[in-house]
């Protein structure tokens, strides 16, 4: 009996849907929906191709530059400590090496 | 007939935008408020839908009716909303564990009464709504479409862009994956 009645109970909530009416779409839609889409157009900024490109091949050098200055100084800090040593040897006849 | 109006649109012709809110307002906006289940959420949605229609208008090629195409746009932002309230909702969670239970009834969502639904069903309607939100995204997105918007399995196939057969197993699986929850219902709530 509990069974029976469970299952008219699940078979009724899933008609409960059945003979609905649509809602009605809000009265300002229309002005509401030209306002946003008049926001919308003024936020999207149109930049010309040759400016975005231009952009992109500053960035692409600005980011090589870094990289070559980063690995010269590199290069530069490692030959500075070789002429230290070389320094301390010739005048000192001092050596890291026992 | 719909190119002549797409055409207009193209042209950002007022009259021709306030013709298509007129005649797919009520669409759009049924669509949202069965999916978001929340009405300040669907007149938002309704008017973001529409912003977005007019504004692309141009990618419109013409292969779709213009209520189909509206239909993906609706169901697109719409399922987008829904991600964006969950990541909000889990972020509440998350806030509630360091701020005490505040935080978590701000995100809280209310039960839902759809306002097309006849008034003696409207209890059963509440739990079905709850029943329906449980369902994966495509039988929900499908069930709605059927019950809500009265479309048919060719309509729905049309808007998810799957074969007849698809639908038709989309819509089963729904029923079926309802009636279990509907029954666990039953037997949480009213033994």
């Amino acid at each position: 009996m509990k069974l029976a009645d469970k299952e008219t109970w699940v078979e009724d909530t899933l008609k409960s849907l059945d003979g609905m009416s649509q809602p009605q779409a809000p009265d300002n839609l229309f002005e509401n929906a030209m306002r946003r889409a008049a926001f919308g157009r003024a936020l999207i900024l149109r930049i010309p191709v040759v400016q975005v490109w231009s952009a992109v091949a500053c960035a692409l050098v600005l980011i090589l530059a870094n990289l070559f200055i980063c690995l010269d100084s590199a290069l530069f800090d490692d030959q500075m400590i070789g002429s230290k040593e070389k320094f301390a040897k010739e005048y000192f006849q001092i050596s890291d090496t026992p | 007939m719909e190119s002549e109006l797409v055409n207009q649109l193209r042209k950002n012709d007022p009259v021709a935008c306030r013709f298509l809110v007129e005649k797919h307002g009520d669409l759009v906006f049924n669509t949202a408020l069965g999916l978001l289940q929340h009405r300040s959420d669907a007149e938002d949605m309704a008017q973001e839908v529409f912003a977005y229609a007019f504004q692309s208008v141009e990618k419109f090629r013409g292969d779709a009716k213009i209520a189909t195409w509206l239909y993906r746009i609706t169901l697109s932002k719409s399922l987008d909303f829904i991600k964006a309230k969950k990541r909000l909702k889990r972020f509440g969670l998350l806030l509630s564990i360091f701020e005490g239970d505040g935080a978590k009834l701000a995100v809280d969502k209310p039960h839902f009464h759809h306002p097309g639904v006849l008034m003696e069903n409207q209890e059963k309607a509440q739990i079905l709504f709850l029943a329906i939100e449980k369902l994966p995204e495509r039988q929900k997105i499908a069930f709605l479409l059927h019950k809500l918007e009265d479309l048919s399995y060719t309509e729905i196939a049309d808007v998810l862009q799957l074969s007849l057969s698809a639908v038709e197993s989309l819509l089963f699986r729904a029923r079926q994956n309802l009636r279990q929850y509907l029954g666990s219902w039953y037997e949480q709530n009213r033994f």
